[in-house]
């Protein structure tokens, strides 16, 4: 029987899934298993048209907030904890961090399962740091407000220009733009859409929410426009050196080390919690990617596809160390190689105040008005109110149609 | 019949099929995971009041006056440096139309990395002391930006076309002018136009085709952004199609796509045919 997988063009996670597949069709002869990765942002584009036309993969890896069309228009067939080597869905919620199940599963069934989460947190230069006298252990910054504060501190300017950022957040794209704005809007106490379904991230929530990746700007401890141009990879800024503090991913972590080996070896980066408008009120981003399987697969392909999912789920350390993926599962935390990667503890603290990104079939919409939206305000100075109402106009449209 | 039939089975299957399958899409509402839905005309009337789809088709014509504009001049120009004999010209003339042979791709990410504020355009210009432009990142230039590699790419394809004319006038009719006490604009003038005017007609309207069709440079070079400010109107098609499943008005936004284009093909064609009657 083949197997057809699409996964996306990480490549750690392909040489990794590859691995993996090896081992599994070496122990199931019968099973031959066809892999299809396409970059992360295509892998969107090109799966709806698949699975619109018949033509879909078996099983694929996709983004949290990619994942509710097909979830909500049952496109996905349900993967049975009994499958996945749990007594019952409950043991399985039980085995993985509180909340990171629960989204995919529908009248008690689950249709996806999530293989390694993403939360942002923040990365210090820590030479940068101790050069401008500040101490990268006490004198981090915990709000918003601090980070413009010890940005200014952090940033080098020569000729009127700024040539070190003191800080800068990465919106090189729509999904990166969600990855910073949803977090702020939701600690502002707002949500992209509200409970009528509509937009609603032009409410006070929003407009602060913007407001303050404005000041970053106006503030002058960021430019912009120099990494959103051509980034080949997001958050690579950090692993360069030429920001001090930049929020970033777990994969972060791994960029640091294949980009920067000097700064990997020396330790001189550091991992803090996610800065907050308030700090005894946490909230942090949850996004992240999940194994999820075609709905439309035969009921043979299905049974496998599960067992092939249980063997790519298997070993979550070899997810930390291979790909720098944090895998959600509670007995990750105690391994040997969880204890080894840089700053996990505060990576997964960061977790546990996560909320998942927009979820809704609308979900491509929103971020992609959130995207326009922040690059009016930041690259264009647009005021904040006016760059979310017209966002606000866009999604409202979309959602009525 | 039979010498034609490859040509008509292309077009039947590559062309008018997914034409007609639009026409008949753009009437449902289909976002590609469910059963179409029939709704008549309600993804046309509601193209009347969208601001994002005005917005894309006044960037697109503000892209095509920019870039089809100034190709049909300096296509011309080209044409009329590299018609006359020499071997250094030859040369030139093959490096000229590299660009329209080249990869789009390859093109669109090349120029990306030099509109970077950091990028070769900016420290040429800083030579000439203009501080730092931050080409894609601004509202107010990254429409400049694609219309400037737009010109690149298309001024070249142009050129040839003109050139293949200009080698077909007799130069009979300037050495006969000459006698007669004509210079060289004047030969410019009264030749050369008069005889090339078909072929400026198809320069003109294959340019704003052609142009009104591109998508790649702003696809890669800008996304439609910054806040949408290059989101012309085969981007926003595919963004509607692809990204947000909404084939029916996508479908709805290539037909009128499709008229406008058609209308101003006719109207263009009429113009030139009415100024050849005229003369």
């Amino acid at each position: 029987m083949q197997l057809v997988f699409w996964g996306f063009t990480l490549p750690t996670q392909v040489e990794y899934i590859n691995q993996l597949i090896k081992e599994y069709t070496a122990q199931h002869p019968n099973v031959s298993i066809q892999v299809d990765n396409v970059s992360y942002t295509d892998l969107e584009k090109k799966l709806l048209v698949a699975m619109g036309t018949g033509t879909g993969p078996d099983m694929f890896a996709i983004n949290i907030g990619w994942l509710p069309p097909y979830f909500e228009k049952n496109n996905l067939a349900a993967i049975s904890p009994q499958a996945l080597n749990y007594a019952s869905l409950d043991a399985l919620k039980e085995a993985y961090l509180p909340g990171t199940v629960d989204p995919f599963v529908k009248d008690g069934k689950l249709f996806a399962l999530p293989y390694y989460l993403n939360t942002v947190s923040l990365f210090l230069n820590s030479n940068d740091f101790k050069e401008a006298g500040l101490d990268p252990d006490k004198d981090y910054p915990k709000t918003w407000d601090q980070v413009v504060e010890v940005g200014k501190k952090l940033t080098k300017v020569e000729g009127g220009k700024i040539t070190r950022q003191g800080f800068r957040f990465t919106f090189v794209n729509p999904v990166w733009t969600q990855f910073i704005f949803e977090p702020l809007i939701n600690q502002a106490g707002g949500a992209t859409l509200g409970p009528d379904g509509k937009c609603a991230m032009n409410s006070p929530a929003g407009v602060k929410a913007m407001d303050i990746l404005a000041s970053f700007v106006r503030q002058k401890v960021m430019d912009p426009n120099l990494s959103v141009a051509t980034a080949p990879l997001p958050t690579l800024d950090i692993a360069k050196g030429v920001t001090s503090m930049e929020t970033g991913h777990p994969l972060t972590v791994d960029f640091i080390r294949t980009n920067n080996p000097a700064m990997w070896e020396s330790k001189s980066f550091k991992v803090v919690p996610f800065p907050q408008i308030d700090p005894s009120k946490r909230v942090t981003l949850l996004s992240g990617n999940v194994f999820a399987i075609n709905g439309a697969a035969s009921a043979d392909k299905v049974a496998v596809a599960q067992d092939f999912t249980r063997h790519l789920v298997s070993r979550p350390a070899d997810w930390l160390t291979k790909v720098a993926a944090v895998a959600p599962v509670k007995a990750l935390a105690n391994t040997a190689e969880a204890k080894a990667f840089p700053y996990l503890d505060v990576i997964m603290d960061d977790m546990k105040y996560g909320r998942v990104t927009t979820w809704s079939k609308n979900a491509p919409d929103v971020v992609a008005a959130e995207h326009r939206a922040l690059e009016a305000v930041v690259l264009n100075n647009v005021n904040s109110k006016q760059a979310l109402d017209q966002a606000c106009q866009e999604v409202n449209r979309a959602l009525g149609s | 019949m039979a010498f034609l039939a490859p040509s008509l089975v292309y077009f039947g299957v590559f062309k008018l099929y997914p034409m007609t399958q639009a026409a008949l899409i753009s009437l449902f509402d289909y976002d590609l995971l469910s059963p179409p839905r029939y709704v008549g005309l309600s993804n046309y009337t509601s193209l009347i009041s969208d601001p994002v789809f005005h917005h894309a088709i006044v960037s697109s014509f503000s892209y095509v006056l920019g870039v089809a504009a100034p190709v049909w001049v300096l296509a011309l120009a080209l044409a009329l440096v590299f018609n006359r004999p020499g071997r250094v010209r030859s040369v030139f003339q093959v490096l000229y139309f590299v660009p329209a042979v080249s990869s789009i791709i390859v093109a669109a990410i090349v120029w990306k990395f030099l509109f970077h504020p950091q990028g070769l355009v900016n420290a040429l210009l800083g030579g000439l002391g203009v501080d730092r432009i931050n080409w894609l990142t601004s509202i107010d230039t990254a429409m400049l930006a694609l219309i400037i590699a737009g010109i690149w790419r298309t001024v070249p394809y142009f050129m040839v076309i003109y050139l293949a004319s200009l080698k077909g006038v007799p130069t009979d009719y300037y050495e006969a002018a000459a006698l007669d006490g004509a210079n060289t604009w004047q030969g410019f003038r009264y030749i050369t136009v008069p005889l090339l005017r078909p072929t400026i007609a198809l320069v003109v309207v294959v340019s704003v085709i052609l142009t009104l069709r591109h998508f790649i440079n702003p696809m890669l070079m800008t996304g439609g952004g910054p806040a949408g400010a290059t989101r012309v109107l085969p981007l926003l098609i595919y963004e509607t199609g692809f990204q947000f499943s909404r084939m029916g008005l996508a479908s709805a936004m290539s037909m009128v796509f499709f008229l406008m284009v058609m209308v101003f093909t006719i109207v263009q064609l009429r113009l030139f045919h009415q100024m050849g009657q005229d003369r």
